[in-house]
Protein backbone atom coordinates (compact mmCIF):
# COMPACT_ATOMS: atom_id res chain seq x y z
CA UNK A 1 0.00 0.00 0.00
CA UNK A 2 2.88 2.24 0.60
CA UNK A 3 4.24 1.73 -2.18
CA UNK A 4 1.77 3.25 -4.24
CA UNK A 5 2.38 6.00 -2.95
CA UNK A 6 6.11 5.71 -3.31
CA UNK A 7 5.01 5.55 -7.41
CA UNK A 8 3.26 8.63 -7.51
CA UNK A 9 6.82 9.94 -7.08
CA UNK A 10 7.61 8.26 -10.72
CA UNK A 11 5.62 10.63 -13.00
CA UNK A 12 8.02 13.44 -11.68
CA UNK A 13 10.87 11.05 -13.37
CA UNK A 14 9.35 11.18 -16.78
CA UNK A 15 8.40 14.94 -16.63
CA UNK A 16 12.35 15.20 -16.80
CA UNK A 17 12.29 12.69 -19.50
CA UNK A 18 13.78 13.23 -23.07
CA UNK A 19 13.05 17.41 -23.24
CA UNK A 20 12.02 18.41 -26.39
CA UNK A 21 13.84 21.47 -26.22
CA UNK A 22 16.95 19.84 -27.55
CA UNK A 23 16.11 21.05 -30.75
CA UNK A 24 19.22 22.44 -31.79
CA UNK A 25 21.24 19.28 -31.42
CA UNK A 26 18.51 17.40 -34.40
CA UNK A 27 20.00 19.71 -37.41
CA UNK A 28 22.68 17.22 -38.25
CA UNK A 29 21.20 13.95 -39.44
CA UNK A 30 22.36 11.41 -37.52
CA UNK A 31 21.12 7.72 -36.65
CA UNK A 32 19.41 7.47 -33.13
CA UNK A 33 19.61 4.88 -30.74
CA UNK A 34 22.39 3.35 -31.75
CA UNK A 35 25.22 3.99 -29.42
CA UNK A 36 24.89 2.16 -25.96
CA UNK A 37 22.69 3.42 -22.80
CA UNK A 38 24.39 5.20 -20.43
CA UNK A 39 21.93 4.98 -17.92
CA UNK A 40 19.76 2.09 -18.63
CA UNK A 41 16.05 2.50 -17.87
CA UNK A 42 15.42 1.41 -14.45
CA UNK A 43 14.22 -2.05 -14.22
CA UNK A 44 10.76 -3.02 -13.09
CA UNK A 45 9.21 -3.26 -9.66
CA UNK A 46 8.36 -6.30 -8.68
CA UNK A 47 4.99 -6.93 -8.54
CA UNK A 48 4.69 -7.89 -5.03
CA UNK A 49 6.73 -7.74 -1.47
CA UNK A 50 7.81 -10.28 0.56
CA UNK A 51 4.94 -12.30 1.95
CA UNK A 52 4.19 -11.35 4.95
CA UNK A 53 1.51 -13.60 7.35
CA UNK A 54 -1.13 -12.26 9.92
CA UNK A 55 0.84 -8.62 8.09
CA UNK A 56 3.39 -9.70 11.35
CA UNK A 57 5.84 -12.60 10.50
CA UNK A 58 7.91 -12.82 7.08
CA UNK A 59 6.69 -16.32 5.35
CA UNK A 60 10.67 -17.02 5.42
CA UNK A 61 10.30 -18.25 9.31
CA UNK A 62 7.35 -20.68 8.15
CA UNK A 63 9.35 -21.94 5.03
CA UNK A 64 12.11 -22.30 7.78
CA UNK A 65 10.26 -23.98 10.01
CA UNK A 66 8.09 -26.36 7.72
CA UNK A 67 10.58 -29.43 6.95
CA UNK A 68 11.06 -30.34 11.16
CA UNK A 69 7.67 -28.78 12.65
CA UNK A 70 5.29 -29.01 9.69
CA UNK A 71 2.64 -26.69 9.17
CA UNK A 72 1.38 -25.68 12.96
CA UNK A 73 5.09 -25.74 14.29
CA UNK A 74 5.13 -21.86 14.42
CA UNK A 75 1.63 -21.39 15.27
CA UNK A 76 2.87 -24.03 18.54
CA UNK A 77 5.89 -21.96 19.05
CA UNK A 78 3.96 -18.56 18.92
CA UNK A 79 1.77 -20.35 21.51
CA UNK A 80 4.51 -22.01 24.31
CA UNK A 81 6.43 -18.21 23.99
CA UNK A 82 2.91 -16.19 24.72
CA UNK A 83 2.34 -18.49 27.42
CA UNK A 84 5.57 -18.50 28.28
CA UNK A 85 5.74 -15.03 28.56
CA UNK A 86 2.64 -14.49 30.64
CA UNK A 87 2.80 -17.06 33.26
CA UNK A 88 6.67 -15.46 33.75
CA UNK A 89 5.36 -11.91 33.68
CA UNK A 90 7.39 -11.04 30.98
CA UNK A 91 5.32 -9.67 29.44
CA UNK A 92 2.74 -7.61 32.14
CA UNK A 93 -1.33 -7.47 31.56
CA UNK A 94 -1.92 -3.82 32.86
CA UNK A 95 -4.24 -1.06 31.71
CA UNK A 96 -1.64 -0.81 28.25
CA UNK A 97 -2.51 -3.99 27.62
CA UNK A 98 -6.72 -3.11 26.94
CA UNK A 99 -6.02 -0.32 25.50
CA UNK A 100 -3.40 -2.20 23.10
CA UNK A 101 -6.22 -4.55 22.18
CA UNK A 102 -8.86 -2.24 21.70
CA UNK A 103 -6.37 -0.03 19.22
CA UNK A 104 -5.85 -3.67 17.33
CA UNK A 105 -9.13 -4.74 17.17
CA UNK A 106 -10.76 -1.25 15.76
CA UNK A 107 -6.71 -1.16 13.62
CA UNK A 108 -7.59 -4.75 12.10
CA UNK A 109 -11.18 -4.12 11.28
CA UNK A 110 -10.61 -0.86 9.64
CA UNK A 111 -8.10 -2.84 7.56
CA UNK A 112 -10.50 -5.89 7.06
CA UNK A 113 -12.97 -3.84 5.80
CA UNK A 114 -11.23 -1.00 3.66
CA UNK A 115 -8.02 -1.93 2.73
CA UNK A 116 -9.17 -3.56 -0.30
CA UNK A 117 -11.00 0.09 -1.85
CA UNK A 118 -8.08 2.04 -0.61
CA UNK A 119 -5.36 -0.06 -2.72
CA UNK A 120 -7.54 0.11 -5.26
CA UNK A 121 -7.95 3.51 -5.19
CA UNK A 122 -4.51 4.30 -5.18
CA UNK A 123 -3.50 2.19 -8.17
CA UNK A 124 -6.18 3.97 -10.02
CA UNK A 125 -4.45 7.67 -8.93
CA UNK A 126 -0.98 6.09 -10.08
CA UNK A 127 -2.27 4.63 -13.62
CA UNK A 128 -3.98 7.69 -14.76
CA UNK A 129 -1.02 9.89 -14.19
CA UNK A 130 1.34 8.04 -15.88
CA UNK A 131 -1.27 7.43 -19.14
CA UNK A 132 -1.28 11.46 -18.52
CA UNK A 133 2.30 12.04 -19.07
CA UNK A 134 2.97 9.33 -21.78
CA UNK A 135 0.66 11.04 -23.82
CA UNK A 136 2.14 14.16 -22.96
CA UNK A 137 5.11 13.83 -23.80
CA UNK A 138 4.32 11.97 -26.59
CA UNK A 139 2.79 14.65 -28.50
CA UNK A 140 5.47 16.93 -27.38
CA UNK A 141 7.97 14.73 -29.34
CA UNK A 142 6.00 15.06 -31.97
CA UNK A 143 5.66 18.56 -32.20
CA UNK A 144 9.28 18.52 -32.20
CA UNK A 145 9.44 16.56 -35.05
CA UNK A 146 6.90 18.54 -36.81
CA UNK A 147 9.22 21.62 -36.16
CA UNK A 148 12.19 19.98 -37.84
CA UNK A 149 10.35 18.74 -40.65
CA UNK A 150 9.00 22.87 -41.18
CA UNK A 151 12.03 24.22 -40.79
CA UNK A 152 13.91 22.09 -43.40
CA UNK A 153 11.09 22.98 -45.80
CA UNK A 154 11.20 26.37 -45.06
CA UNK A 155 14.79 26.17 -45.50
CA UNK A 156 14.51 24.88 -49.06
CA UNK A 157 11.35 27.45 -49.81
CA UNK A 158 13.62 30.57 -49.07
CA UNK A 159 16.50 28.67 -51.20
CA UNK A 160 14.35 29.02 -54.07
CA UNK A 161 12.74 31.95 -53.19
CA UNK A 162 16.25 33.53 -53.17
CA UNK A 163 17.40 32.51 -56.28
CA UNK A 164 14.66 32.83 -57.88
CA UNK A 165 14.98 36.64 -57.23
CA UNK A 166 18.83 36.33 -57.54
CA UNK A 167 18.01 35.40 -61.34
CA UNK A 168 15.55 37.88 -61.53
CA UNK A 169 17.48 40.86 -60.43
CA UNK A 170 20.65 39.61 -62.55
CA UNK A 171 18.44 39.71 -65.65
CA UNK A 172 16.79 43.29 -65.21
CA UNK A 173 20.76 44.66 -64.56
CA UNK A 174 21.71 42.95 -67.78
CA UNK A 175 19.04 43.91 -70.08
CA UNK A 176 19.22 48.02 -68.79
CA UNK A 177 22.66 47.68 -69.01
CA UNK A 178 22.84 46.39 -72.58
CA UNK A 179 19.46 48.71 -73.35
CA UNK A 180 21.49 52.07 -72.32
CA UNK A 181 24.38 51.15 -74.17
CA UNK A 182 22.60 50.52 -77.36
CA UNK A 183 21.01 54.10 -76.73
CA UNK A 184 23.93 56.86 -78.10
CA UNK A 185 26.11 58.64 -75.52
CA UNK A 186 25.04 61.69 -76.30
CA UNK A 187 21.59 60.52 -75.65
CA UNK A 188 22.01 59.95 -72.37
CA UNK A 189 22.87 63.30 -71.21
CA UNK A 190 19.78 65.10 -69.76
CA UNK A 191 20.18 68.55 -69.37
CA UNK A 192 18.48 69.97 -66.39
CA UNK A 193 19.83 73.71 -65.63
CA UNK A 194 17.19 75.42 -63.72
CA UNK A 195 17.86 79.42 -63.61
CA UNK A 196 17.31 80.97 -60.50
CA UNK A 197 17.87 84.32 -59.04
CA UNK A 198 19.73 84.94 -55.69
CA UNK A 199 16.50 86.45 -54.36
CA UNK A 200 14.27 82.96 -54.93
CA UNK A 201 16.77 81.78 -52.52
CA UNK A 202 15.56 81.42 -49.26
CA UNK A 203 17.20 80.76 -46.05
CA UNK A 204 17.19 76.97 -45.33
CA UNK A 205 15.04 76.54 -42.77
CA UNK A 206 17.15 74.60 -40.59
CA UNK A 207 15.74 73.87 -37.27
CA UNK A 208 17.60 74.15 -34.37
CA UNK A 209 18.11 71.29 -32.39
CA UNK A 210 18.85 72.96 -29.20
CA UNK A 211 16.96 76.53 -28.44
CA UNK A 212 18.45 79.28 -26.98
CA UNK A 213 16.79 78.47 -23.43
CA UNK A 214 18.23 75.08 -23.23
CA UNK A 215 21.67 75.96 -23.90
CA UNK A 216 21.57 78.23 -20.98
CA UNK A 217 20.11 75.68 -18.27
CA UNK A 218 22.64 72.61 -19.94
CA UNK A 219 25.58 75.20 -19.48
CA UNK A 220 24.31 76.18 -16.10
CA UNK A 221 24.19 72.59 -15.09
CA UNK A 222 27.74 71.96 -16.19
CA UNK A 223 29.29 74.84 -14.29
CA UNK A 224 27.41 74.02 -11.42
CA UNK A 225 28.47 70.32 -11.25
CA UNK A 226 31.97 71.66 -11.68
CA UNK A 227 31.89 73.68 -9.14
CA UNK A 228 30.31 71.23 -6.91
CA UNK A 229 32.77 68.61 -7.57
CA UNK A 230 35.82 71.26 -6.99
CA UNK A 231 33.86 71.96 -3.56
CA UNK A 232 33.67 68.62 -2.16
CA UNK A 233 37.27 67.21 -3.48
CA UNK A 234 38.33 71.09 -1.50
CA UNK A 235 35.92 69.75 1.47
CA UNK A 236 37.79 66.37 1.62
CA UNK A 237 41.36 67.56 1.01
CA UNK A 238 40.88 69.62 3.83
CA UNK A 239 39.81 67.25 6.57
CA UNK A 240 42.52 65.12 5.10
CA UNK A 241 44.78 68.05 6.17
CA UNK A 242 42.74 68.33 9.50
CA UNK A 243 43.49 65.13 10.42
CA UNK A 244 47.17 65.04 9.40
CA UNK A 245 47.78 68.17 11.30
CA UNK A 246 48.25 66.31 15.18
CA UNK A 247 50.27 63.75 13.57
CA UNK A 248 52.70 66.29 12.38
CA UNK A 249 53.19 68.10 15.35
CA UNK A 250 55.36 64.97 16.82
CA UNK A 251 57.79 65.81 14.64
CA UNK A 252 58.05 69.05 16.27
CA UNK A 253 59.53 66.77 19.43
CA UNK A 254 62.35 65.71 17.90
CA UNK A 255 65.63 66.32 19.93
CA UNK A 256 68.03 69.01 18.25
CA UNK A 257 72.07 68.35 17.81
CA UNK A 258 74.39 70.70 17.13
CA UNK A 259 74.73 72.41 14.09
CA UNK A 260 77.62 70.13 12.05
CA UNK A 261 75.67 67.28 12.88
CA UNK A 262 72.48 68.86 12.10
CA UNK A 263 73.69 70.48 8.26
CA UNK A 264 75.47 66.29 7.76
CA UNK A 265 71.77 64.62 8.89
CA UNK A 266 70.01 67.14 7.17
CA UNK A 267 71.97 66.60 3.88
CA UNK A 268 71.74 62.57 4.50
CA UNK A 269 67.75 62.77 5.08
CA UNK A 270 67.14 65.05 2.06
CA UNK A 271 68.92 62.47 0.11
CA UNK A 272 67.14 59.70 1.76
CA UNK A 273 64.13 61.80 1.33
CA UNK A 274 64.75 62.45 -2.50
CA UNK A 275 65.19 58.58 -3.04
CA UNK A 276 62.41 57.66 -0.65
CA UNK A 277 59.95 60.00 -3.45
CA UNK A 278 61.35 58.63 -6.14
CA UNK A 279 61.23 54.58 -5.53
CA UNK A 280 57.63 55.65 -3.80
CA UNK A 281 56.79 57.34 -7.53
CA UNK A 282 58.57 54.46 -9.14
CA UNK A 283 56.60 51.70 -6.93
CA UNK A 284 52.95 53.63 -7.58
CA UNK A 285 53.57 53.88 -11.55
CA UNK A 286 54.92 50.16 -11.80
CA UNK A 287 52.13 48.26 -9.43
CA UNK A 288 48.53 47.63 -10.43
CA UNK A 289 45.78 50.39 -9.79
CA UNK A 290 44.76 48.04 -6.60
CA UNK A 291 47.87 47.80 -5.17
CA UNK A 292 48.80 51.78 -5.68
CA UNK A 293 50.15 53.39 -2.92
CA UNK A 294 47.63 55.16 -0.91
CA UNK A 295 46.78 58.53 -1.14
CA UNK A 296 47.53 59.35 2.71
CA UNK A 297 50.95 58.21 1.86
CA UNK A 298 52.01 60.08 -0.49
CA UNK A 299 50.30 63.31 0.56
CA UNK A 300 52.31 62.36 3.55
CA UNK A 301 55.39 62.51 2.23
CA UNK A 302 55.15 64.98 0.03
CA UNK A 303 54.11 66.96 3.39
CA UNK A 304 57.48 66.40 4.74
CA UNK A 305 59.49 66.88 1.59
CA UNK A 306 58.16 70.60 1.80
CA UNK A 307 58.33 71.17 5.31
CA UNK A 308 61.89 70.24 4.25
CA UNK A 309 61.88 72.43 1.19
CA UNK A 310 60.63 74.75 3.22
CA UNK A 311 63.39 74.52 5.94
CA UNK A 312 60.80 73.82 8.72
CA UNK A 313 62.68 70.56 9.70
CA UNK A 314 66.04 72.76 10.38
CA UNK A 315 67.33 70.65 13.56
CA UNK A 316 64.94 68.50 13.03
CA UNK A 317 65.73 64.93 11.31
CA UNK A 318 63.62 62.92 9.75
CA UNK A 319 64.57 59.64 10.98
CA UNK A 320 63.33 56.65 9.83
CA UNK A 321 61.64 55.36 12.59
CA UNK A 322 59.84 58.48 12.94
CA UNK A 323 58.25 58.73 9.30
CA UNK A 324 57.33 55.15 9.47
CA UNK A 325 55.83 55.81 13.09
CA UNK A 326 53.73 58.48 11.25
CA UNK A 327 52.96 56.48 8.22
CA UNK A 328 52.01 53.73 10.03
CA UNK A 329 49.61 55.95 12.71
CA UNK A 330 47.51 57.42 9.80
CA UNK A 331 44.62 55.42 10.04
CA UNK A 332 44.19 53.75 6.71
CA UNK A 333 47.33 52.83 5.63
CA UNK A 334 47.17 49.42 5.57
CA UNK A 335 50.40 47.65 4.59
CA UNK A 336 51.73 50.67 3.39
CA UNK A 337 54.35 50.76 6.27
CA UNK A 338 55.44 47.24 4.50
CA UNK A 339 55.61 49.73 1.13
CA UNK A 340 57.85 52.17 2.86
CA UNK A 341 60.10 49.18 4.40
CA UNK A 342 60.54 48.08 0.81
CA UNK A 343 61.13 51.65 -0.73
CA UNK A 344 63.76 52.12 2.23
CA UNK A 345 65.85 48.95 1.62
CA UNK A 346 65.95 50.05 -1.67
CA UNK A 347 67.44 53.36 -0.64
CA UNK A 348 70.97 53.98 0.38
CA UNK A 349 71.07 53.69 3.84
CA UNK A 350 72.71 57.50 4.57
CA UNK A 351 69.91 58.44 6.70
CA UNK A 352 71.59 57.03 9.72
CA UNK A 353 69.95 54.09 10.87
CA UNK B 1 27.75 -28.75 -7.34
CA UNK B 2 30.97 -28.56 -5.39
CA UNK B 3 31.44 -24.79 -4.59
CA UNK B 4 35.14 -23.94 -4.08
CA UNK B 5 35.51 -23.02 -0.47
CA UNK B 6 34.59 -19.51 0.66
CA UNK B 7 36.82 -18.00 2.80
CA UNK B 8 35.03 -17.53 6.25
CA UNK B 9 34.56 -13.50 6.68
CA UNK B 10 32.83 -13.59 2.89
CA UNK B 11 30.36 -16.13 3.99
CA UNK B 12 26.32 -15.21 4.68
CA UNK B 13 25.49 -15.80 8.18
CA UNK B 14 22.99 -18.37 7.14
CA UNK B 15 25.92 -20.68 5.88
CA UNK B 16 27.87 -19.92 8.97
CA UNK B 17 28.45 -23.36 11.05
CA UNK B 18 27.37 -22.74 15.12
CA UNK B 19 30.70 -23.73 15.82
CA UNK B 20 32.48 -21.20 13.70
CA UNK B 21 30.24 -18.13 14.82
CA UNK B 22 32.34 -16.61 16.95
CA UNK B 23 35.50 -16.70 14.92
CA UNK B 24 32.87 -15.18 11.89
CA UNK B 25 31.78 -12.77 14.12
CA UNK B 26 35.03 -11.17 15.19
CA UNK B 27 35.86 -11.24 11.76
CA UNK B 28 32.93 -8.62 10.57
CA UNK B 29 33.82 -5.18 10.47
CA UNK B 30 32.52 -3.08 12.95
CA UNK B 31 34.77 0.21 11.93
CA UNK B 32 32.17 3.43 11.68
CA UNK B 33 32.36 2.87 8.24
CA UNK B 34 31.34 -0.92 8.58
CA UNK B 35 28.55 -0.18 10.39
CA UNK B 36 27.02 2.48 8.50
CA UNK B 37 27.33 0.43 5.55
CA UNK B 38 25.89 -2.36 7.29
CA UNK B 39 22.96 -0.10 8.34
CA UNK B 40 22.45 0.74 4.81
CA UNK B 41 22.50 -2.76 3.96
CA UNK B 42 19.94 -3.78 5.87
CA UNK B 43 17.74 -0.48 5.20
CA UNK B 44 17.93 -1.50 1.27
CA UNK B 45 17.37 -5.17 1.69
CA UNK B 46 14.13 -4.59 3.68
CA UNK B 47 12.88 -1.59 1.61
CA UNK B 48 13.67 -3.71 -1.47
CA UNK B 49 11.47 -6.45 -0.28
CA UNK B 50 8.81 -4.89 1.36
CA UNK B 51 8.31 -1.50 0.72
CA UNK B 52 9.49 -0.53 -3.21
CA UNK B 53 7.76 -3.21 -5.02
CA UNK B 54 4.15 -2.10 -7.35
CA UNK B 55 1.28 -3.69 -4.94
CA UNK B 56 2.78 -3.29 -1.50
CA UNK B 57 0.70 -4.64 1.53
CA UNK B 58 0.25 -3.81 5.17
CA UNK B 59 2.91 -6.25 6.16
CA UNK B 60 5.56 -3.63 5.17
CA UNK B 61 4.88 -1.20 7.86
CA UNK B 62 3.16 -3.23 10.45
CA UNK B 63 6.56 -4.99 10.55
CA UNK B 64 8.39 -2.01 11.27
CA UNK B 65 5.72 -0.71 13.85
CA UNK B 66 5.23 -3.79 15.81
CA UNK B 67 8.76 -3.99 15.98
CA UNK B 68 8.82 -0.35 17.67
CA UNK B 69 6.60 -1.77 19.66
CA UNK B 70 8.41 -4.41 20.91
CA UNK B 71 11.48 -2.75 21.33
CA UNK B 72 9.98 0.32 23.28
CA UNK B 73 8.40 -2.54 25.25
CA UNK B 74 11.50 -4.00 26.46
CA UNK B 75 13.19 -0.83 27.23
CA UNK B 76 10.04 0.07 29.94
CA UNK B 77 10.39 -3.16 31.01
CA UNK B 78 12.32 -2.14 34.26
CA UNK B 79 9.52 0.56 35.35
CA UNK B 80 6.41 -2.15 34.53
CA UNK B 81 8.49 -4.93 36.20
CA UNK B 82 7.68 -3.63 39.86
CA UNK B 83 5.42 -5.75 42.26
CA UNK B 84 2.06 -4.48 42.79
CA UNK B 85 2.23 -5.28 46.36
CA UNK B 86 -1.21 -6.75 48.66
CA UNK B 87 -3.62 -3.92 48.63
CA UNK B 88 -4.36 -2.84 52.00
CA UNK B 89 -7.03 -1.09 52.35
CA UNK B 90 -4.80 1.48 53.57
CA UNK B 91 -2.25 1.08 51.30
CA UNK B 92 -4.73 1.48 48.33
CA UNK B 93 -4.39 5.59 47.30
CA UNK B 94 -0.69 5.00 47.41
CA UNK B 95 -0.72 2.21 44.92
CA UNK B 96 -3.32 4.51 42.85
CA UNK B 97 -1.35 6.78 41.27
CA UNK B 98 2.08 4.49 41.03
CA UNK B 99 2.32 3.46 37.75
CA UNK B 100 5.40 1.58 38.34
CA UNK B 101 3.82 -1.21 40.38
CA UNK B 102 2.24 -3.66 37.23
CA UNK B 103 3.38 -6.74 38.08
CA UNK B 104 0.51 -9.32 39.95
CA UNK B 105 3.06 -11.31 41.60
CA UNK B 106 6.74 -10.83 42.70
CA UNK B 107 7.23 -14.79 41.98
CA UNK B 108 6.45 -16.69 38.96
Amino acid sequence: MLSRLVLRAAPAALRSLAPPATVGVLHVTRPLHTTQQRSAPLPPLPEKGGEVRHGLIPEEFFQFLYPKTGVTGPYMLGTGLLLYLLSKEIYVINHETVAAACILTVIIYGVKKYGADVAAFADKLNENNIAMLLETNYRERLLTVYNEVKKRLDYQVAMQNLKRQKEQDHMIQWVEKNVVQSITPQQTTVHTMVSTTVADMKPPEVKCWIDNHEILYMSLAFISGILSAVLAFAIIHLCRKKCRRPHQTLQEELPTQTVTEESEKNRQSWQFLQELFEKISHYSSKCAAAERFPLEVLVLVSSIKTNFDNGNLQGKVPMYGKVQYKLSSSRRVGGSDLWVKRCFEGCTDSSGL
Amino acid sequence: MAQPPVPLKDMKLMDVKLGQLPSWLAMRDYTPGGIVGAVRRGYDRYYNKYINVRKGGLGGISMLLASYVVISYIWSYSHISVVIFACDLSKINLVYFDTEHDRHRRYH
